[in-house]
């Protein structure tokens, strides 16, 4: 009576029994059953009573026909009985691999481990294995044994792309696939979200004046009336620019909203159009006296559309209130020649009505936004990026702005290599940091305690395609965009 | 009566090894009571792995360059064993593998693309780079800088060198960009429009700027390296010049006449004679060759029925002249070939199809001579190619890299071993987009 108890592909190890102890040396014959004429004979090893047989070297999924012939008395005698045993394939040799846990946690470097299990690791050939994950570059340990024929192989990653997903992985052993599967990454520390709530609250462009929100829409200026969910009209503003004027968010400061620099056309000789020259004017608005001031700045007057006026922007900080603007070149004259900006910076004069100019550190930032936090004045913007001497890229630099303007750069976005070239088109503060929206639902939030930029993410993009102003309304954080206004909230957690 | 058990011999070696692992192999051991056999394997004194059936085991995480002790012991499970120890060595890192396909992709920036113009290979396997670097332009008043990069042999870039392109009144479109080595490598030459730019290939420093306006030149278009006391090249209005490679002054300058038009080529024979190429954008002027001695004087002429803007000018021992090019249609991959004696008797000519555009050619050390460049096919595809000839121009093997992402072969130099340093760039899909600059050392048969 024979009894299998391990078949590999290459070797059968057999266990026989008999009867009669009396049977010396007890011998198996085999062959391969189609070609019975390739008859080996091998003998049995008696252990602990037990005759034991194994036969080696033999060919993967193929089978074998054996019989057993024993010397009884000084006689060889044969067994009747004919056993057939097919030896597995190869291809069958499965290792059971399966990922310890289907979602996987990432660290704010990209790095992950992954967990696989599987039969008999220990006997991989780790050199001829190769376990690949997306885009993420891994490496891998020897397999330890978890328990019985049980083992696991840790493998440690690093995602390029620090995007919560899921990624594909695949194992392959000696050019094959043994494994192919999909885990689910995600960030295991805490991070920022965004959520927004849209309110009954109409789009277009609007400034809070003592927490009311007024439209300036085409010569009409409107009050949004909460309890009637209307705009009731509050006065015509029977001012040329209004409209244009309107579109761009107000500031409100001493009884007023002001509207930012924008140019103002001046042709002296009336209706000669060749002689034509612009110079940025300031506005602003009386809401209780329905009333438009004007703040011209005519010594920076230039030749008809020959420049721009850009980064037009007012902060309050300690109390006053600052306007700043760029004035560059428009379009592209001379291919050889860099546009030129110059930066300028007023401070409003409460007395006067006017503003006066500041002087102001040169300065090569660009797209940058002023922020006063406390006590404390923030600037952030596109600094240049120089590599050889030349400036072949900028990346988001925060700047402290000191009593004289002068200017302390405590964070500096990328690397000369890899920068981080980002626009900032919103900026408001947010409990005591720096919330900043780069693109439509791209935000950011930069600490100033700890001097780090935090990407912001969304379960649920906002649906607009034009995200235009932060303000501050019965206490809360709002966002207009182009048809609707939301409610915004940041928090921090896990998930 | 029970024979003793014995288990047979252990043989114990490391069947590969490469800079991170040790892979180590054993003939199967048996026990004479047919018992089983499993192994354990130790790394220096710590067990790595215990009951293992296989024959054949890699350690891995190593140190490139170290010395590892690896010791194998076959037990069976009564505790009978047998054990062999093996001390062996990781591969340095500075070792390249038998055979093995290098692949390595660069880019200075992540905002910045590299636009090769033109390679040279130092003797030590590295290679110097010359380039447009396409920059945004949102912060400079031009869109790319002249680029002199340098590789080395492990494949590491180890500097690269940015010039102004826009101060030096080059734009996009110059023509003849190129770059050879001087003073036994330690200083490449870079040629671009009237300017030549010279740089120690140690560390990329800048040695010195030559502005050929100043020695009465105009845009280089064409370079030999003929010797370390010479630098031959050509003008877009068909000078031929000679150079002194050590402060790049005027030796000796040979005016054609106006109608040869553009240097194309220029090359050397063992005799110094010097072959130059030249091209005329007037149509009715026939491309002319012209042999002059070692003093710029002239030999002979020959003339080749074609407008050619580009081409390669290889000559043999029998200083018999190959001209190769693909013309300037580069959608028909067509090889032209022309051959001349040493008396400049035009004795072939051939047209050869389904070949590259943008033809490059050398004669390699078997005397064979090497095409590559890049086929294009429908659509975008397009794949590098390398052709093998024998000097009469029989096609002796084609290889196109067709496993690759569609891409332009945009240099090509050779290694000792015949194996290839390929540099492309990926063309970029609706499916794929790689702005990276490629480097591809190839097996020796040139299969990557």
């Amino acid at each position: 009576m024979c009894f299998f108890y391990q078949i590999v592909p290459d070797r059968w190890i057999l266990t026989i029994s008999f009867l009669s102890l009396a049977i010396k040396r007890p011998v198996c014959i085999s062959g391969k059953k189609n070609t019975p004429g390739e008859v080996k004979k091998r003998k049995a090893i008696r252990i602990d009573g037990v005759l034991h047989l194994s036969l080696l070297d033999l060919e993967a999924d193929t089978e074998y026909g054996f019989h057993v012939f024993y010397i009884q008395d000084d006689l060889e005698k044969t067994d009747e009985a004919e056993y057939l045993v097919r030896t597995l394939a190869e291809s069958k040799v499965s290792y059971g691999l399966k990922i310890g846990a289907q979602t996987v946690y990432y660290d704010e470097n990209g790095i992950f481990s992954i967990e696989i299990e599987g039969e008999n690791l220990h006997q991989l050939n780790l050199s001829e294995l190769k376990i690949a994950i997306s885009d993420a570059v891994s490496t891998f340990d020897y397999a330890v044994n978890t328990g019985g024929s049980r083992y696991k192989i840790k493998v440690v990653g690093k995602s390029n792309r620090l995007v919560d997903g899921h990624r594909t992985l695949n194992v392959i052993y000696q050019g094959k696939e043994i494994l192919y599967q999909t885990v689910a990454l995600y960030y295991s520390g805490e991070r920022y979200w965004l959520t927004s709530a849209v309110t009954n609250i109409p789009g277009y462009s609007l400034s809070v004046f003592k927490n009311e929100l007024f439209y300036f829409m085409d010569k009409n200026i409107s009050k949004w009336n909460e309890r009637e969910r209307s705009l009731i009209p509050v006065g015509t503003g029977n001012f040329q620019d209004a409209f244009y004027i309107g579109a761009f968010q107000g500031l409100e400061f001493d009884n007023k909203i002001f509207f930012p620099a924008v140019r103002k056309s001046y042709l002296p000789q009336g209706n000669d159009l060749m002689d034509f020259y612009g110079f940025p004017q300031a506005y602003s608005y009386s809401p209780t006296e329905n009333r438009w001031f004007e703040y011209p700045f005519r010594e920076k007057m230039f030749v008809g559309r020959s420049r721009l006026i850009n980064n037009a922007q007012y902060f309050i900080h300690e109390g006053g209130l600052f306007l700043a603007y760029s004035v560059s070149d428009d379009a592209i004259i001379d291919l050889s020649k860099r546009a030129l900006s110059e930066n300028y910076l007023f401070r409003y004069n409460q007395g006067s009505r006017q503003f006066e100019k500041i002087e102001v550190p040169e300065s090569k930032v660009t797209d940058y936004h002023y922020i006063s936090l406390g006590s404390q004045l923030f600037m952030l913007g596109l600094s240049p990026v120089y590599d050889q001497g030349f400036q072949l890229s900028s990346t988001l630099c925060v700047y402290k702005v000191g009593d004289r303007f002068q200017m302390e750069e405590v964070y500096r976005g990328g690397t000369i290599y890899n920068p981080e070239t980002l626009v900032v088109k919103l900026i408001t503060k947010y409990e005591g940091k720096i919330l900043m929206m780069t693109s439509t639902n791209e935000f950011l939030l930069f600490d100033p305690d700890i001097n780090q930029l935090s990407k912001i993410h969304q379960r649920i993009a906002i649906p607009e395609q034009y995200l235009e102003g932060f303000f501050e309304y019965n206490q809360k954080l709002h966002l207009f965009t182009n048809r609707s206004v939301y409610e915004i909230v940041i928090t921090k957690s896990v998930k | 009566m029970e024979e003793p058990e014995k288990l047979s011999g252990l043989a114990l070696e490391a069947s590969a090894v490469g800079q991170n692992f040790i892979e180590v192999s054993w003939e199967k051991v048996y026990s004479t009571h047919y018992k089983a056999v499993s192994y354990i394997v130790s790394l220096n004194g710590e067990r790595i792995v215990n009951e293992l059936n296989t024959n054949k085991f890699s350690l891995i995480s190593l140190q490139p360059g170290q010395e590892y002790t690896i010791k194998v012991t076959a037990i069976t499970k009564d505790g009978l064993r047998t054990e062999r120890t093996l001390v062996t060595r990781t591969l340095p890192e500075d070792v390249k593998q038998v055979d093995q396909v290098f692949y390595k992709e660069y880019n200075i920036h992540s905002y910045s693309t590299i636009h090769p113009r033109n390679i040279a290979r130092l003797a030590d396997g590295g290679h110097l780079f010359f380039a447009h670097l396409v920059h945004p332009s949102n912060f400079m008043p031009d869109a790319f800088k002249l680029l002199v990069f340098y590789i080395d042999n492990k494949g590491n870039l180890l500097w690269y060198r940015l010039i102004s392109a826009l101060a030096h009144g080059i734009d996009r479109n110059v023509g003849g960009s190129h770059i050879i080595l001087h003073d036994h490598d330690k200083e490449g030459i870079v040629f671009s429009g009237t300017y030549a730019f010279k740089i120690t290939t140690s560390n990329g420093d800048l040695l010195l700027e030559k502005y050929f306006k100043d020695s009465g030149l105009n845009e280089i278009t064409a370079v030999c390296n003929a010797s370390p006391e010479q630098i031959l090249v050509g003008t877009d209005e068909g000078h031929l010049v000679s150079l002194s490679p050590n402060d790049l002054s005027v030796q000796w300058k040979q005016e054609n006449g106006n109608e040869f038009g553009r240097a194309v080529a220029i090359s050397v024979d063992a005799k110094k004679n010097i072959y130059a190429a030249y091209t005329s954008e007037a149509h009715s002027s026939p491309q002319r060759i012209r042999k002059y001695n070692d003093q710029g004087k002239v030999v002979n002429s020959m003339q080749i029925d074609g407008v050619f803007s580009t081409g390669s000018l290889i000559i043999d021992e029998d200083e018999s002249v190959f001209f190769i090019s693909s013309g300037s249609e580069i959608f028909y991959s067509k090889l032209y070939y022309y051959k001349f004696d040493k008396a400049g008797n035009l004795i072939d000519e051939k047209r050869i199809q389904n070949a590259v555009a943008s033809a490059k050619a050398f004669l390699n050390a078997n005397n064979e001579i090497i095409v590559h460049g890049s086929r294009f096919g429908q659509g975008l595809e397009v794949h590098g190619g390398i052709l093998t000839f024998d000097r009469n121009m029989n096609v002796k093997s084609r290889r196109f890299y067709t496993d690759l992402p569609y891409h332009l072969l945009v240099g090509l130099t050779t290694n000792a071993d015949r194996s290839y340093n390929l540099f492309i760039s990926y063309a970029q899909t609706y499916t794929y987009e790689n702005y990276n600059f490629i480097f591809i050392r190839t097996k020796t048969d040139g299969s990557i």
